[in-house]
């Protein structure tokens, strides 16, 4: 039954509700921007302050409002990443808002809107409220894309967004009610439990967890179903597309992820499944990587290279599902590696993010060649950008090297060692389109000689992402003992029992 | 009626669906088809939930009609806004972004 | 059910009369099409305006305001089937779904979305 402590746990998203309210409303009294973006950001520190204090007096899983709200460290784990993103998206757009869109306060309130669903697909325990949770992080994205309404570049992106979203959710919706038919719950525990009794080669089993399958591979757009994403992050304004790339890309992996273990769909035998996973894996990294290498406009590229990183991540789901059914404890090492890999991403990625919106904002251009000699006219923003690109090759020194290193050893290990293999031929495709811009950036002659000033706001935010993804490589271990039992959480549902 | 009418149905519908929304190039009319596909869904839940004696699946069905609602309201927003400054809203005319 | 059959027979000529007159007509009256009498709105003079006209965007607007807000009300349905076992739970969950629909409402409001001009 319902109980006032259920509040507690539900805490970060109803502040955050609330918080989106309140910018919604404070949207119709007042135009100034400053005013609006300031409110978002200090009331991000409500739900920040809830997360942390369940963080700290943290006991173990707990469940509330009739089992739809699982409240365990790999929930709590990416409350921290989305709420991350939504005070590095207020902060990155806010230069860019004021620039070319004039709907400012909507931007936010969209954006905050979308983080309490991202916050609630990795936190619900059931099939209802992940599909809620699901359109409530997707509408506000779509409305996103929509919002550079003089462009009819961005008003085409968001039409297609919309009706490819609206058909991948329709079929994620019939992958559920398969799996209601088979179970006859929607609660992923009972689901779990009832799939301790299922056998091998149940057909229906593998076509729900297709279908479910599909419906999330357009969220994280991995190959057969990736083609909305070039067209989308170009017409996109550019702070939305940074948010898409990271937020719908973290939320989709860690719906699916939570239903596929914690659900226990893999105590059935799912090695066709596997085998599925595993042609979606290695598609996704080839054509992320090759068609990421032949781009000219630096978002589109951008696009291919998070299809790419999609195709990482999958490695991780894959091996752990290979493993699940022998070894629990081993199999959990694949999502450790998965959710490191995704904080990296994210923290990256925003940072890069943060670069091109400054740097073609500065520029004027969106091409690769837009950028040439930019060191000599803006070294700070090009060093950070130069970090964060690094980082998502996987070169050495950076954390970006620790999270693919991680999902390799993990993959490999957990017994899927040729997916390792072309995960790794495909990183060094990768290392020749990011070292292409860091070549262009720093020694190609410039175009024009005058410096280049970043809004304040703009270098706050590439500055601190990329503090942050340096932190990232110091405190390594600090994260993946979070990580660690973030990713065995998921299988509480079971051993509990 | 057998349960198995009731998904093959449903399971009909939803191809039907899924083609229109492959095949046709007017935004409304895929907007028709993924409805279309919605409400297999739908019709398969109600079935799954007379049969297995749970309401949960009409909880569900209760909420997909609100989303799927909100989801169109989005969507012809959008298309007005092309409206507005197209004057055409075929599919295959929005050829400024190619993949 | 006897004296229901007059009725019954009543019913069935009335129907055959009128289809039977309608085929007469059908076969003896004249034909000569003319573009004003294959108009939709047919009734002898030539139509002044196009018939086909584009309904005003507002009225989308309207309309797509109208579909958000009326079907939210098929989630009280299932409320309304549960308020006696949720009791007071129920009720507040209620308001603060209203509360919030509330606040879109006045934004939509402010906004100007209702003003038609």
């Amino acid at each position: 039954m319902f109980q006032l402590s259920d509040l507690y746990l539900l805490a970060p998203e109803i502040s955050l509700v609330l918080l989106a309210l309140v910018v919604m409303v404070i949207d119709l009294f007042t135009k100034r921007r400053i005013v609006i973006a300031t409110v978002s950001l200090v009331g991000l520190i409500v739900p920040v302050g809830f997360v942390i204090a369940q963080a700290v007096t943290y006991t173990g899983p707990r469940t509330a409002l009739f089992r739809m709200l699982v409240v365990d460290q790999y929930s709590l784990f990416f409350r921290v990443i989305f709420l991350i993103i939504a005070a590095f998206m207020v902060l990155a757009s806010y230069n860019y808002l004021g620039k070319y869109i004039k709907a400012e306060g909507e931007f936010y309130v969209l954006m905050l809107f979308s983080v309490v669903g991202m916050m609630l697909m990795a936190s619900t325990g059931e099939l209802i409220s992940i599909y809620i949770a699901l359109e409530l992080t997707s509408f506000p994205l779509y409305a996103m894309a929509g919002l550079l309404r003089s462009s009819t570049k961005s008003s085409e992106a968001a039409l297609k967004y919309v009706l490819l979203g609206a058909m991948s959710s329709a079929i994620l919706l019939y992958g559920f009610a398969l799996l209601y038919g088979l179970t006859g719950t929607t609660d992923l525990q009972g689901i779990a439990q009832s799939f301790k009794s299922f056998g091998n080669g149940n057909l229906m089993v593998i076509v729900a967890d297709v279908l479910i399958i599909a419906g999330f591979g357009f969220k994280i757009s991995a190959v057969p179903f990736h083609m909305w994403a070039p067209d989308i992050y170009e017409g996109a304004p550019t702070p939305a597309t940074a948010f898409f790339s990271v937020g719908s890309k973290a939320a989709g992996f860690a719906a699916l992820i939570r239903i596929l273990v914690y659900g226990g769909l893999w105590q059935a035998d799912l090695t066709p499944l596997i085998v599925v996973l595993g042609v979606v894996a290695v598609l996704t990294l080839i054509l992320g990587n090759f068609a990421a290498a032949v781009q000219t406009n630096i978002k589109r590229m951008m696009a291919y290279s998070s299809i790419a990183q999609a195709g990482y991540i999958l490695v991780g789901v894959v091996a752990t599902l290979t493993m699940s059914q022998k070894n629990h404890t081993a199999a959990s090492s694949g999502i450790a590696a998965v959710l490191f890999f995704i904080l990296v991403y994210v923290v990256t990625n925003l940072g890069a993010f943060s670069g091109i919106i400054a740097l073609s904002n500065l520029t004027g251009g969106e091409k690769i060649e837009d950028f040439r000699g930019l060191w000599h006219r803006s070294p700070l923003l090009t060093v950070c950008t130069s970090l964060c690109l690094l980082s998502l090759a996987g070169i050495p020194p950076v954390a970006g090297f620790f999270s693919k290193v991680f999902i390799f050893t993990a993959a490999w290990q957990l017994g899927q060692p040729w997916l390792v293999i072309i995960a790794l031929l495909c990183s060094i495709v990768s290392i020749v389109y990011y070292g292409r811009i860091i070549k262009v950036m720093f020694f190609d002659a410039p175009r024009k000689e005058e410096r280049l000033v970043a809004p304040i706001s703009l270098s706050t935010t590439i500055t601190l992402a990329t503090a942050a993804l340096l932190v990232l490589t110091v405190i390594v271990t600090v994260v993946l003992d979070a990580a660690n039992p973030a990713a065995l959480s998921l299988f509480a549902s079971l051993l509990g029992k | 009626m057998p349960l198995t009418a009731y998904l093959i149905v449903s399971a009909v519908i939803f191809t039907i669906g899924v083609i229109g929304v492959l095949i046709r190039r007017n935004p409304l009319i895929i907007f028709m088809s993924i409805e279309l596909m919605l409400n297999a869904v739908n019709l398969s839940f109600v079935a799954l939930s007379h049969f297995l004696d749970s309401v949960d699946g009409q909880m569900f069905v209760f909420l997909v009609l609100t989303v799927a609602a909100a989801e169109v309201v989005v969507g012809l927003a959008l298309i007005v806004s092309i409206f507005r400054t197209r004057h055409n809203i075929d599919v295959d005319e929005m050829n400024v972004l190619r993949g | 059910m006897e004296t229901a059959l007059p009725v019954f027979i009543y019913v069935t000529l009335a129907i055959l009369f009128g289809l039977l007159v309608m085929a007469v007509t059908g076969f003896l009256g004249p034909k000569k099409p003319s573009p004003e009498k294959l108009a939709p709105y047919e009734c002898g003079i030539q139509e002044i305006a196009a018939p086909k006209r584009r309904f005003p965007v507002k009225y989308l607007l309207t309309g797509m305001l109208f579909i958000a807000f009326d079907i939210e009300i098929v989630s009280f349905y299932p409320l309304a089937i549960l308020l006696h076992q949720l009791k007071l739970f129920g009720l507040l969950e209620l308001l603060v779904f209203m509360a919030v629909l509330m606040v879109g409402y006045v934004y939509v409001w402010r906004k100007g979305a209702f003003t038609w001009e």
